[in-house]
């Protein structure tokens, strides 16, 4: 552990929906420059740990902080101001809006007209199917393009902090590893990620550190090799109960 | 100058412009027929058109929230009648006045204001009350909303049949004076679609479509659904206390139930059947429903349709019409126009005839915004 201050720590936060607990007394820390995955079986509540963050989900307990701040209990907006983008599951791109009207509302916080101007042809240049799909109606792209779109949404609010919902979600490999190469460069833009990913080996090829989350709780952490090595990651998935110390993890939904 | 030259060189005005022009024209189109056709102001045609003209101003009024927003409201009703009754209490002759509206208070009582202040203190006093109705209804959730806004309608009723001092119950409100003509009510229409269109291309309208294409995913981009969906809810109801203005100081006498379910039904079926999501569908589904109305009323009234005989049915006007929106609904539920404005389908015809009919891609060609 650096003595460095961490981007974003959380300690100790607990939140859900009313009454349901999703994520309980969970504490972790993603310093500035890392990947850092967050893996879990379906209904660990991996999904509520990102919006929490995002201030989406207001947290019941515990604090978040971005860079030595508390940002909980703020609102979405003012947190996207701070540089926290979240690139949600299942990329909720806005469908009957152009690719270009997506990327423009993606710098919703932002003031710098011609900057964002430049921003949104450098989008282009990264995705440059993007650019020539640049007048279509978002929902007419193909899955792998939507989600291009989504990264690059984000990306539109420059963001210090990237939350990367299940990126690789209904895609082919093909368009997964292309997304996957562009991921490992954010580092490089200066954008630290916490990516939640079902497809743990992708994941780990990418992230330094990760986190393992079951039944609401962060229940293993360590670096990318560690975790690979780890025997109860396969038990943590399966939720075969077995010799696993921990409580398997639920179905969930 | 130099500002106005700017504006109208930057893309946003190029794409507003390009979308509202063709309807513009139409809007223009509709005024001379009616002037040439009824040069003295009068007669059913003439009456019709006009009416068509301020119904034009209410369906993009309700066009500007329920369009972008995708949340139905039920209530925009309510604000026109605010519209008309605010006309009412500054503009009937005092001598009336004090028979109908025995609870006015004396400065009120003495105003017989034209046109121009009428419409003007209409419009203030119905964005004041969406301003503070706003407060509540916009914070909610989606489906939450579209309930309160029946709610709203239901309350707004009671009060325009209850609040006798102010709005003689369901007696109804004469003696207003016949300011609208058809050049006015053409003007304000023209304004209407200019104001709808260019808050469909603003910053605000595009985060407003925004959170009606996904209000989590909007949020967590940064807009701010509930100061959109506020804006959006004034802006609208403001426009549509205009149109109510406009309609009092022509058809002179009203009660509350002007302003009921049988309109709100009305309007929504417009813009259901046009199409939600743009200016020129709630264009296209007025100007379809009027012509719609006209020839069943015929037949409701005198048993007749073009001129042939029929037996009379009375009712038949809102059946027929909830059966077109239903059947909208159900096999082109965008409606007619769809995503596109009328000047996308004015592009794609001409690329067709062009290019022999060849399939496009299903493109936004030229839709604005860009
Ligand atoms: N809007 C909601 N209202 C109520 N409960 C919810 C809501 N969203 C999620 N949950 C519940 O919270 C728990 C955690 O869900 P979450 O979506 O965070 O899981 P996840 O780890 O992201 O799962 P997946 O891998 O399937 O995406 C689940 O039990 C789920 O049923
Ligand atoms: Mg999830």
């Amino acid at each position: 552990m650096s003595e460095e201050r961490p981007l974003l720590r959380l300690d100790g936060v607990t939140s859900g929906y009313g009454p349901i607990v999703a994520v309980r007394d969970a504490s972790l820390e993603v310093r500035s420059g890392e990947i850092v995955a967050l893996l879990g079986a379906n209904g660990a509540g991996k999904s509520t740990l990102l919006m929490t963050v995002a201030g989406l989900v207001r947290p019941t307990a515990g604090n978040i902080e971005l860079d030595g701040s508390r940002i909980d209990g703020l609102k979405p907006e003012e947190i996207v101001r701070r540089g926290v983008a979240l690139t949600p599951e299942g990329r909720g791109i806005f469908s009957h809006l152009t690719v270009a009207d997506n990327l423009r509302i993606g710098a919703a916080v932002r003031k710098d007209r011609a900057q964002i101007a430049t921003d949104a042809e450098e989008m282009c240049t990264l995705f440059p199917i993007l650019g020539e799909r640049r007048r279509q109606l978002a929902g007419t792209l193909s899955g792998g393009e939507q989600q291009m779109l989504a990264l690059a949404r984000s990306l539109m609010s420059r963001p210090r902090l990237m939350l990367l919902d299940e990126p690789s979600l209904g895609l082919a490999p093909r368009i997964v590893a292309q997304i996957f190469e562009m991921l490992r460069k954010l580092p490089e833009r200066g954008v630290t990620v916490l990516l939640v990913e079902q497809n743990v080996s992708l994941a780990l090829d990418i992230a330094q550190r990760g986190y393992v989350m079951a039944s609401s709780e962060l229940q293993l952490s360590g670096t990318a090799a560690e975790l690979r090595s780890a025997v109860d990651l396969e038990q943590v998935y399966l939720g075969s109960a077995g010799d696993a110390p921990e409580p398997a993890a639920t179905g969930g939904r | 100058m130099a500002v106005f030259a700017r504006l109208i060189s930057s893309r946003f005005m190029r794409s507003v412009l390009r979308t509202a022009v063709p309807l513009v024209v139409v809007l223009v189109a509709v005024m001379v027929v009616g002037a040439v056709m009824a040069p003295d102001g009068r007669g059913a045609t003439y009456r019709l058109l006009v009416n068509f003209l301020i119904t034009v101003v209410i369906v993009v009024a309700l066009q500007m929230f329920t369009g972008n927003s995708g949340i139905v409201s039920w209530g925009h009703a309510a604000f026109v009648g605010i519209g008309a009754y605010s006309t009412a209490w500054f503009s009937v002759p005092m001598v009336i006045k004090e028979d109908i509206f025995p609870g006015l208070p004396a400065w009120m009582m003495g105003a017989e204001w034209g046109l121009v202040p009428c419409l003007l203190v209409s419009t203030a006093i119905g964005a004041l009350a969406a301003a503070v109705v706003g407060l509540a209804i916009c914070r909610m959730k989606e489906t939450a909303m579209a309930m309160s806004t029946l709610g709203l309608l239901v309350i707004a009723h009671g009060i325009y049949s209850n609040w006798e001092g102010w709005t003689r119950g369901t007696e109804g409100v004469y003696a207003l004076p016949t300011n609208t003509t058809i050049y006015i009510a053409c003007g304000f229409a023209c304004l209407a679609v200019l104001l709808a269109v260019m808050f469909k291309y603003s910053r605000v309208g595009l985060r407003l479509q925004a959170s009606r294409e996904d209000p989590l995913s909007a949020e967590s981009t940064g807009v701010s659904v509930v100061r959109a969906r506020y804006f959006a809810w004034v802006a609208s109801a403001a426009m549509s206390a205009l149109a109510g203005s406009l309609w009092a100081q022509f058809n002179l006498a009203f009660g509350p139930a002007q302003f009921y379910y049988a309109q709100v039904f009305a309007i929504l079926s417009m813009l259901v059947i046009g199409g939600l999501a743009t200016v020129s569908g709630a264009l296209v589904g007025a100007g379809i429903t009027t012509v719609i109305f006209e020839v069943l009323r015929g037949v409701e009234n005198e048993g007749n349709l073009f001129g042939i005989e029929v037996p009379q049915i009375s009712g038949l006007a809102q059946m027929i019409l909830a059966l077109i929106t239903l059947l909208i609904l159900i096999f082109r539920p965008n409606g007619l126009l769809a995503w596109w404005e009328l000047d996308g389908w004015i592009v794609k015809a001409r690329d067709r005839f062009w290019k022999g009919g060849r399939k496009l891609a299903p493109d936004a060609g030229e839709k604005g915004g860009e």
